[in-house]
């Protein structure tokens, strides 16, 4: 039983988009403002967003969210109506943030039906009792007025047909929003039956909701089942009365009944959260207005864009024109302007999906604030890049990262100020957040000066927890610093709220690597610590080595390979045993050869290695040197996985990763050097 | 003609096409379309009769030689009229590759199933009463 009225699953998408938008912004807005001044703007602003989230809230049937907005919603009322009103700050905000809290927790958790509808009605009285002193009145619950009454005018007009039936609709006095209700009711009827006319007549009126509380709302419906009807108002939401009308005598002075409005094709609940989006989002957006499209459908405009690519490159190079070749400049002269188009459209479509750094940053600033409230660190958060972009999918793929992160610095690397001024620091405690590109990547940094880490204590704490893989003696302070990173290390003592388990790093560089990311940790005993995320730009472009290998083309991805370079005769070592390595002068490094042809169980490539190309990879696993024919070109390609057929042959295990269509239409292998490299450095 | 017969006539119809000098079909409602280019890209590590890839519509499918699917040696050249038929079987969609495609034919009355767990179906006849295998697609793609 889905928490949210029937029938609205199909807005629960849009809904949960549009909430959690508002929250977010809502968050913004309190942060930015907590310690500074609230404008009239911002005061606007939060207001607006409440009256969206409870009108959206009450057209999903969540009654406990749409109270709390609305409690919310009143207390900004009254500043806005009133700027000199005086109020205790600090806890106006606490109100806030705990209802932007719960609002996003119960936003995030409408699609779990294990997840009970939480009972704001505790939060929502002390906003109300909040409003109230505000006012200088008691803390007094204010009732709804009760709905009902007799009404006296007559909805028959003298010309109805014995098929014609008006009813009264009355809603709960705890009923938020009958207007909301009323609509959803009256467009359930619609379906049943003829609507004849509604009482009030435009239930987008501000004062709608007012009548129906008053009046209760009058439906006049044309039907033979009257019954049904009747039976299907009973079962409205928060219905608490349907009262069929009886026709007064013919002689009754007729009553001024507004005619229906001319109904509204669609639907018309959504209607009043789209109007209210607008000036609010106009505001956020100097630049020009915004639109937020289904990620899916740029997918598609993506994938359609390359497409086109292919069929132009099919035509124009089309074997068919071979006999004009010289003998056509207006073709070419198109061609190439067509080319241009193309090239430009591809770009744009991969700019749109780009998005600044700075949402992800900006998570961090609630992070942040929340926990100086608990360990009392008065922590600054300083952020630099962040309008470096990124692709979506990357910016959504950094939050949980960042936030594990900026926890571990907050908890473990910054000291507490007894701490702090014992040690004689004078500055600020610090956390940055960086981020910059570096070819195709972008790197985001989290660096705090706090105590930083002492690699002889990790040492110690890994041994303990018997996670070490080589005597003590032989790790480097990297590699010291990288034991962090391992499954089950924590070197906090007491667990806290926020980090403390040993769950974090692990768990933080396992998802960075699921998308070809990386994760270092550099740092200062007394001084701080820097994380490095590093990340592809995008996860659909790829730059990438383009090798011959055997007569045909592969692609290795740039980021594996750290030296090409063909072997000098005297570079070269074979064992007696026949296991080959290359020797380099620069280095002193010896790296093992793995020829890619007797890899992958080819015939017809070249043999002698001073003939070919040697790839020099760095992964994980280790060091190797990849032996090639030849190279091709550095080329940026769109990866994609084999298709569920053919991984089931174990392509991946045996080093290809997938696949790429090129602009004519031609598929290039891409090589996953680390499965290569496996068990073999 | 009502949809029901649609439906029964497009089952029962089959493409005819040649490969290593037999005649075999598959049902219609298996095949996509018929790919008369034959380049494909090679890709280690498959079992052998899978030769390579294609790019169909940005899609890249598997080609399949069905003369090494079913067990005969490999060709030492194709001839021009060599095609690929692309099938799907199961939403997994293939490149099948044959000889050359012949023509159609009805199964209608003229279908003898083999119940043996073999790639072929059945076997029908051709208008010069010539043998036909029919292929289960879903078995061949079994590999």
């Amino acid at each position: 039983m889905p928490k949210y009225e029937a029938g609205m699953e199909a807005m629960l998408d849009m809904f949960v988009f549009e909430t959690s938008e508002l929250l977010e912004k809502l968050d913004e807005i309190l942060m930015r403002t907590e310690s500074d001044v609230l404008t009239p703007d911002d005061v606007g602003e939060i207001f607006r967003i409440m009256h969206t989230v409870k009108g959206s809230a009450a057209m999903m049937g969540l009654t406990n969210m749409s109270g709390l907005a609305h409690s919310l919603e009143d207390l900004f009322s009254l500043i806005r109506e009133d700027p000199n009103i005086s109020y205790d700050k600090p806890r106006l905000y606490e109100l806030l943030y705990e209802g932007s809290d719960g609002l996003k927790y119960e936003t995030e958790n409408l699609g779990d039906d294990s997840v009970p509808l939480t009972d704001f009605s505790d939060l929502t009285a002390r906003c109300r009792s909040f409003a109230a002193e505000m006012q200088g009145k008691s803390a007094e619950v204010q009732t709804a007025q009760k709905s009902g009454g007799t009404g006296g005018s007559d909805y028959y007009a003298p010309d109805d047909g014995e098929d014609v039936f008006a009813f009264r609709v009355s809603y709960e006095s705890t009923c938020m929003m009958p207007d909301i209700r009323a609509m959803v009711l009256l467009n359930q009827v619609k379906a049943q039956c003829e609507v004849l006319m509604t009482d009030p007549a435009d239930l987008d009126d501000d004062n709608a909701g007012d009548r129906i509380s008053a009046n209760g709302f009058i439906v006049k419906v044309k039907t033979d089942k009257p019954d049904t009807i009747e039976d299907h108002l009973n079962s409205g939401i928060n219905v608490c009365d349907v009262l069929r009308l009886e026709r007064k005598a013919a002689e009754a002075p007729k009553p001024e009944p507004v005619q229906a409005a001319p109904a509204p094709e669609q639907p018309a609940a959504p209607a009043p959260s789209a109007e209210e989006k607008k000036p609010a989002k106009k505001q956020e957006e100097k630049g020009g207005a915004m639109i937020s499209v289904r990620i899916e459908k740029l997918d598609r405009l993506m994938r359609l864009v390359q497409e086109l690519v292919i069929s132009e490159s099919g035509v124009l190079h089309s074997s068919d024109l071979a006999p004009y070749k010289t003998g056509m400049p207006n073709f070419e002269k198109s061609a190439r302007e067509l080319k241009k188009l193309t090239d430009e459209l591809q770009d744009l479509v991969m700019s749109v999906r780009m998005v600044p750094i700075s949402g992800a940053f900006n998570r961090m600033n609630r992070v942040m604030r929340d926990m100086n409230k608990t360990l009392g660190k008065g922590v600054e958060l300083v952020t630099v890049g962040e309008d470096t972009e990124v692709d979506k999918s990357v910016a959504d793929l950094l939050g949980d990262p960042l936030m594990h992160l900026v926890r571990n610095a907050v908890d473990h690397g910054i000291e507490t100020p007894e701490v702090r001024a014992a040690a004689g620091k004078t500055e600020k405690p610090t956390v940055t957040l960086s981020a910059f590109y570096e070819g195709n990547d972008v790197l985001v940094t989290v660096t705090d000066n706090g105590a930083g880490m002492d690699p002889n204590v990790l040492l110690e704490k890994a041994r303990q927890k018997g996670i070490l893989t080589k005597p003590m003696g032989e790790y480097t302070d990297e590699e010291c610093f990288a034991l962090i990173m391992a499954a089950g290390f924590s070197t906090n003592t007491a667990v806290t709220q926020y980090s403390g388990r040993g769950v974090g790093m692990d768990v933080v560089k396992q998802n960075l690597e699921k998308v070809g990311g990386t994760l270092k940790v550099d740092s200062e005993l007394g001084k701080g610590s820097t994380f490095t995320i590093r990340v592809p730009m995008s996860l659909s472009i790829s730059s990438c080595m383009g090798i011959r290998l055997c007569g045909q083309e592969y692609a290795l991805p740039i980021t594996v390979l750290s030296e090409v370079f063909r072997p000098e005769a005297d570079e070269l070592i074979v064992t007696p045993d026949g296991k080959e390595s290359v020797l380099r002068h620069g280095s002193g490094k010896v790296l093992k050869v793995i020829r890619l042809d007797d890899h992958f169980g080819l015939t017809g490539g070249k043999r002698d290695l001073t003939d070919g190309i040697m790839l020099v990879c760095s992964t994980p696993q280790g060091e190797a040197a990849l032996f090639t024919d030849e190279i091709v070109e550095e080329m940026q390609i769109v990866i994609k996985p084999f298709s569920p057929y053919l991984s089931g042959f174990g392509l991946k295990e045996r080093g290809l990763s997938g696949t790429s269509v090129l602009g004519d239409g031609s598929i290039l292998l891409v090589m996953d050097a680390g499965e290569i490299m496996k068990g073999r450095v | 003609m009502a949809e029901q017969d649609i439906q029964n006539e497009k089952m029962e119809t089959a493409v005819i096409f040649r490969s290593e000098g037999g005649l075999y079909a598959f049902r219609i409602d298996v095949l996509l379309e018929i790919i008369t280019r034959s380049e494909f890209t090679s890709v280690p590590c498959l079992p052998d009769c899978i030769i390579g890839v294609i790019n169909r519509m940005g899609d890249v499918i598997p080609v399949i030689d069905l003369r090494l699917r079913l067990g005969f040696p490999a060709p030492e050249e194709y001839g021009g009229r060599s095609c690929l038929m692309v099938i799907n079987s199961r939403n997994t969609v293939a490149a099948v590759r044959v000889d050359e495609a012949v023509t159609s034919v009805s199964l209608e009355n003229n279908f003898i199933p083999l119940d043996d767990d073999s790639v072929i179906e059945g076997i029908t006849h051709g208008e010069n009463g010539e043998r036909i295998s029919v292929i289960d697609a879903d078995k061949l793609l079994s590999i």
